[in-house]
């Protein structure tokens, strides 16, 4: 009794995560990208790894990680339609 | 049940792009518009609006992201019109007005972007841009928390189950329609009846605003109760905790889940973050270099944030002829005071945000770069000032342009 309990509910588990899966929402994922950079380049400033100087050449490079991570995943999806 | 059976037999009703021209009289009813359903790229304002007008929609979709390179108007506009017009087959918007209420909060809305368009940018005018950013922002939360009054309540698409998606969706949607014959106004003759909403693939799962709300409270309560402890933290580690976990939630929520509102908390928290942080490293020490002559003047000043005046007033003109002093700083105010009697020629940069007042005249904004001549008199002498900061103010005066 208690295994087929189990293994239900196992599946219900594995279930409920399988529909929660969905195909890459690029606007999630390049803003996604974009603050993780930010706070990266936060913790880094704050810890006095980097200075005020080098904030002028960092600040930018979460946006173009974030719009490359975008495109790439936007990629397949234009490649898919052209088709 | 009052319910009218569906009749499958009539067409749906024309075609979006089918029908008379939109006159004058129409358009002047703003309370017709409606977002579109059929036409949207991401809320259907542009597509509502390019068929209240009787205009491409790409159009106005090109107009809006234009408008928000110039002064965030586009991004502004776009916001208000999404909270206030409702969407085909609904009387009510996210923010629930009336007809004549919602008439005036558009040309208000109209009148406010007309204001910021004229205004100096992002920055020029950075404090007002953030604050109506901040009430449309707070606005939003409020109106899509709030419960629907008076209006029908949502029908749920695919309610039986069923092979055919589409088979179910009709008659639901007209018993929607007779259930509520008389409630609020009468729908705008041109809507486009009601199409069933094709549904997005990728909003599936759990919605995880919530979650990552409940979550950013936890972290930073934890963070507090350390900070009580005695430790060292930062206040901008508060909001870089809020920014840190908005990351890691839209990463989620771009594979799994829905995390639709958390941009919104991540912006805010950036804005948040940054603010504290230049707060945080503001240090207010104050450096005053006040040379009597010209042996003492030198070539160049620095700081790195706070405050730094060069004060060069009690310095004769003639001690500063053909001197070229560069005044630079990361953070902070710059007060540069110059004799009277001489004419300056000057060069003043702000790489980020702020402010100058050149002479008496105020101007400001992001990247803001000023050349100007102050004219000393006949046959004064002449000197060269280069200024430069990142973020911060800076001030260029004699004693008495002050």
């Amino acid at each position: 009794m208690s295994d087929l309990g189990q293994t239900s509910t196992t599946t219900t588990d594995a279930s409920t995560w399988r529909n929660g899966l969905h195909p890459v929402n690029v606007g999630h994922l390049v803003m996604g990208v974009a603050f993780a950079g930010l706070t990266i380049i936060w913790a880094l400033y704050m810890s006095d790894t980097v200075s005020s100087h080098d904030l002028r050449w960092l600040l930018p490079i979460p946006w173009v990680a974030a719009g490359v991570a975008g495109l790439v995943a936007a990629a397949p999806r234009m490649r898919g339609q052209r088709d | 049940m009052t319910t009218t059976p569906p009749d499958t037999s009539q067409p749906q009703g024309p075609a979006p792009d089918s029908g008379p021209r939109v006159g004058w009289d129409d358009i002047r009813d703003l309370a017709r518009i409606r977002r579109s359903r059929s036409d949207r790229k991401v809320a259907g304002v542009a597509g509502g609006l390019g068929r209240h007008l009787d205009i491409d929609p790409v159009i106005l979709r090109v107009a809006f992201v234009v408008l928000t390179f110039f002064g965030g108007v586009g991004l502004l506009l776009y916001i208000a019109l999404w909270l206030l017009l409702p969407e085909d087959g609904h009387d009510w918007a996210k923010v629930k007005l009336d007809r004549r209420s919602r008439t005036v909060a558009l040309v208000m809305v109209g009148v406010l972007a007309l204001l910021l368009l004229v205004s100096n940018g992002w920055w020029g005018h950075g404090a007002f841009f953030f604050v109506c950013l901040v009430v449309v922002a707070v606005a939003a939360v409020i109106a899509t928390q709030l419960p629907n009054r008076g209006q029908p309540p949502h029908v749920q698409y695919g309610e039986a189950p069923a092979p055919g998606a589409d088979q179910v969706t009709e008659p639901a949607e007209t018993e929607t329609t007779a259930a509520y014959p008389a409630a609020g106004y009468p729908p705008p003759s041109y809507a486009v009846p009601e199409q069933p909403r094709p549904v997005n693939p990728r909003k599936k799962g759990p919605i995880l605003f919530w979650i990552a709300i409940a979550t950013m409270a936890v972290a930073m309560g934890a963070l507090g109760i350390v900070d009580a402890a005695g430790a060292d933290v930062a206040s901008s580690a508060y909001p870089a905790t809020a920014l840190g976990l908005s990351a890691a939630f839209l990463l989620i929520g771009a594979f799994f889940g829905r995390a639709g509102g958390i941009i919104l908390v991540g912006l805010l928290a950036y804005a948040v973050t940054a603010g504290l942080t230049i707060a945080d490293r503001w240090d207010l020490e104050r450096t005053v270099a006040r040379p009597t002559n010209a042996a003492e003047v030198q070539d160049s000043y620095r700081m790195d944030s706070g405050e730094l005046v060069v004060d060069l007033g009690r310095l004769s003109p003639a001690d500063l002829d053909g001197r070229e002093i560069t005044v630079t700083g990361d953070i902070g105010h710059l007060d540069i005071r110059v004799p009277q009697g001489i004419n300056v020629d000057a060069h003043l940069d702000i790489d980020g945000p702020g402010g100058m007042n050149v002479f008496g005249q105020d101007e400001g904004g992001f990247g803001h770069e000023m050349d100007t001549y102050h004219y000393g008199g006949p046959d004064a002498p002449t000197m060269t000032i280069d200024a430069q900061l990142d973020i911060g103010g800076i001030d260029l005066h004699t004693e008495e342009s002050r």
